[in-house]
């Protein structure tokens, strides 16, 4: 048996050595991956990153509250594990009250005035409160009682419901889905409704939408006459293909049709508390006048929970955490890697190949770091408009450059090694060159500097947010947050601590996450296996 | 031996770096004569010396010969076709016979790839440029057979250079110039980074190889020893010019140009009776720089036996005795 067979064949079973164990073959990826799993940091960042991944891309199916909600009464409630939003306001409007009528009844000491002078309101509050409470003798008026007791009232029955699909009973019986219904057949069934005829409400619905094309028109074109305006509009609808006009003319039906729904629901619901005896959430179906019938979820307005507490609108904090974990974290990574990628091609070609490309790519660097980037980025987003896409791609334009600065510098350091005379002299292209040998060697520095660049964007966007140009309402992002919550800081601690909580546990773990990586692309470093 | 085709064959060398000045308009303000004007064949199977101080343009031969810096003027052929002159496609077919092995074999192997990769990156390369046939297997079977060759057993192919001693790298580096079949290998310094006792574990390696595979070798060394031991020919290099080409039976019996008796009589002799007799050549001041374009003699500032004349005449290379070369005016006639 010949040398090369004896191979082949052992090749075949799977190469094994002299105590039969086999041999596997090996990439730097994978060593990295087994290196990685030694550090436990590393580890443990990855799964606080990977807690971060799951929760932001499962948050449509978490059980919390929508992001976008606003409940205006809910305004700026304090976190709380147990208690629900209606306790939470009573114990506000009790301690307001209170408050109030102890500051009538009782006269304070000069300290204690000097005192007052120095707190803030809810301090303030909080010391009528105590010396009421400690007198004894404060009472609430008659009228303080019965808002007090008009609010536990509105605590108990007010709701909150979603109308799910609609369905519209035909006279043949068959049941439709509200939003499979073509025109003609929505007016009529809205007219079934209001007792009108279906061709008074579709006139007047072909009304309404061109009222609202003409003032969409307007808002495009501002400065503009009305005679213009109405020969824009007839142009306009003209050159309008007749689906997208139906369009408007199906909204517009479909939102009457879901207001009676709404207001009828409303009323049954009513009566539901009323009676008594259900149990909350309720899910239910409902029958409007015999043509409709819909599910309805319905659950006790006062009876959520904020454990993260409420911002100034009364959007759940911990929904909106979650929902603006996503735009940072997605801002973070995709920033960083678009930076990356053009940096480390751009660097690393200027680098090797030197002379004119690197002169001129060098110098383009200098000149855009030359422009102030806060400029660069709100000229982008004035000229492409506001949209998170655009802040991703104004992020990216300005970021490369330091990329390409450190890249072109390891790589220029790298280049007159041996080993790249070495591939040389076999005759590697440029292309080979850069990207399998000097690449993969300064890959410890674009790693580290790649890591700590997602804070870096995190914190840019932030701060773009905090300006007015990066994510707007309804969307939120952690800098958006925080930049909300700072306004607020002393008397509503936690719609900053949250947020600046969740931020900083990710830009730890990116941070321990990146050291752990460097560490492992080294096959060199000192934590070997 | 003379009777054997020349494989490699360069002809009036010169290899200048342009030092450049000026404040925005870069212009060439003068050069460093790496290389001025050598000539030099390589027999198929020989091994040709190159011996010489630090600086006085060895490795750039080296390099100049595997094409990595274009040459200012002259010509190499290799098998009768100028190097020089080739298109890039052409270049990379006849390189693949021209292979070369590095000084430090801790720079010369990528820390970022196993031993496999390594080897197998220029079958890759030449597989990929469609200048040679071969499957993966083939190459993994192949870089077993190469690993074996060189002494290496096969199931280190996973493993990092980090993991290997020198003179383990300087054998994957060695299984790295084979992996193409070459003809000739220019091995720059090979064994002067590694321990004595691994210099002749490798330099054995090389001769192992030379009979087997029937390579020819320009090796490049600063160790005269070691130069005796593995050269067929050796020349000496002073100032990036050739002073002196011999067998190496004759050069180091009878050196004949001032400079190499100077660097003959540098080199310690290992018997202490011999030692003490003997007289030392030590040559005043130091190498001067090669910015300097020159109308006498290289060695004209430090030779000790000097003449009038050598100063404003460059000592052509003469054939004296079976192929003893040697650039001096102190042989033969004057202005010939």
């Amino acid at each position: 048996m010949t040398d090369t067979t004896k191979i082949e064949k052992e090749n075949e079973q799977g190469l094994t050595n002299e105590f039969q164990q086999e041999i596997k073959g090996n990439s730097l990826t994978k060593d990295a991956w087994k290196r990685l799993k030694k550090n436990r940091m590393a580890v443990i960042s990855i799964m606080v990153i990977a807690l971060y991944a799951i929760l932001s891309l499962a948050a449509p199916i978490l059980p919390i509250h929508t992001h976008t909600k606003i409940i205006l009464e809910h305004q700026n409630l304090r976190p709380s594990l147990t208690k629900t939003a209606g306790e939470l306001l009573l114990e506000k409007k009790d301690l307001e009250l209170f408050a109030f009528a102890t500051k009538q009844a009782v006269t304070t000491t000069p300290e204690q005035k000097a005192a007052l002078k120095k707190m803030q309101p809810n301090q303030q509050f909080d010391f009528y409160y105590d010396l009421g409470k400690e007198m004894g003798t404060v009472s609430l008026s008659a009228s303080d009682q019965r808002i007090f007791d008009n609010l536990k009232e509105k605590v108990e029955i007010e709701l909150l419901f979603d109308i799910k699909t609609l369905y519209y009973i035909d006279a043949a019986g068959d049941s439709k889905a509200l939003n499979k219904l073509d025109v003609p057949k929505t007016a009529e069934a809205l007219s079934l409704l209001t007792g009108t005829s279906a061709e008074d409400i579709l006139n007047r619905t072909h009304k309404e939408a061109n009222e609202q094309i003409r003032k969409e028109l307007q808002i495009e074109n501002e400065n503009i006459t009305a005679e213009e305006l109405d020969l824009l509009l007839t142009t306009h609808l003209n050159a309008m293909r007749e689906s997208v006009y139906n369009r408007y003319l199906k909204e517009n039906l479909d939102g009457k049709i879901v207001n009676f729904a709404i207001d009828f629901a409303q009323q049954e619901l009513d009566e539901v508390v009323k009676a008594g005896d259900v149990e909350f959430p309720l899910k239910t179906t409902l029958h409007m006048a015999d043509y409709f019938t819909f599910k309805v979820e319905a659950s006790k307005k006062h009876e959520r929970i904020y454990i993260f507490g409420t911002d100034y609108v009364g959007r759940d904090m911990l929904a909106r955490i979650i929902y603006g974990g996503q735009i940072s974290i997605a801002i973070g990574f995709i920033g960083t890697i678009t930076s990356v990628l053009i940096g480390t091609i751009l660097g690393a070609l200027a680098g090797y190949i030197g002379g004119k490309t690197d002169y001129l790519i060098m110098r383009v660097v200098d000149v855009l770091y030359g422009l102030p980037y806060m400029l660069m980025v709100i000229i982008l987003m004035a000229v492409f408009g506001r949209n998170i896409l655009n802040l991703f791609f104004a992020l990216a334009i300005i970021s490369w450059l330091t990329v390409a600065r450190v890249v072109r510098g390891q790589i220029i350091s790298l280049k007159n090694s041996e080993f790249v005379e070495a591939a040389q002299s076999m005759g590697a292209s440029t292309w080979r060159i850069v990207f399998k040998h000097l690449v993969p060697n300064s890959l410890g520095v674009i790693i580290v500097f790649s890591t700590l660049r997602v804070p870096a964007f995190i914190m840019l966007e932030s701060f773009l947010s905090f300006l007015g140009l990066g994510v707007s309402a309804p969307y939120a992002s952690w800098g958006s947050l925080i930049g909300d919550a700072v306004e607020g800081m002393n008397l509503f601690p936690w719609r900053l601590l949250f947020p600046a909580m969740a931020m900083s546990l990710f830009l730890f773990a990116m941070n321990f996450l990146g050291d752990g990586l460097r560490d492992a692309f080294d096959p060199q470093s000192k934590n070997q296996l | 031996m003379s009777n054997k085709q020349p494989l490699l064959e360069v002809k009036d060398v010169k290899l200048h770096f342009p030092i450049e000045d000026g404040v925005l308009f870069k212009r060439q303000v003068g050069a460093i004569r790496a290389i001025d004007g050598i000539s030099f064949t390589v027999r198929e199977g020989e091994t040709l010396g190159i011996v010489g101080e630090s600086g006085c343009g060895k490795s750039t031969t080296a390099r100049a010969i595997a094409q990595l810096h274009p040459v200012t003027e002259g010509n190499i052929y290799f098998e009768g076709k100028d190097l020089t002159k080739m298109s890039t496609k052409e270049l990379l077919a006849t390189r693949k016979n021209i292979q070369m092995v590095f000084q430090d074999p801790y720079a010369s192997l990528n820390p970022r790839m196993t031993v496999r990769t390594i080897i197998s990156e220029p079958l890759n390369i030449y597989v990929k440029r469609r200048l040679l046939e071969m499957s993966q297997t083939e190459i993994e079977n192949r870089v077993e057979e190469l690993m074996e060759i060189v002494g290496l057993s096969r199931f280190y192919k996973n493993r990092y250079p980090h993991e290997f001693s020198g003179g383990q790298r300087q054998r994957i580096g060695i299984a790295r110039a084979l992996a193409l079949n070459p003809k000739i290998i220019l091995a720059d310094e090979p064994v002067s980074a590694l321990d004595v006792s691994i210099q002749s574990q490798i330099l054995n390696l090389l001769k192992d190889l030379q009979k087997e595979f029937g390579l020819a070798y320009v090796f490049i060394a600063h160790d005269l020893a070691v130069i005796e031991y593995i050269s067929n020919r050796v020349a000496v290099m002073y100032l990036g010019k050739l002073v002196e080409i011999a067998d190496s039976v004759l050069l180091y019996k009878n050196p004949m140009h001032p400079y190499t008796q100077a660097l003959m009589s540098a080199a310690p002799i290992p018997d202490p009776q011999i030692e003490k007799n003997r007289k030392r050549i030590i040559l005043k001041g130091d190498v001067p720089s090669p910015d300097k374009e020159r109308i006498g003699c290289y060695f004209y500032d430090r030779c000790p036996k000097k003449m009038e004349y050598c100063k404003t005449h460059i000592p052509p290379m003469k054939d004296l005795v079976k192929g003893h070369q040697v650039a001096c005016w102190l042989y033969g006639k004057k202005g010939e």
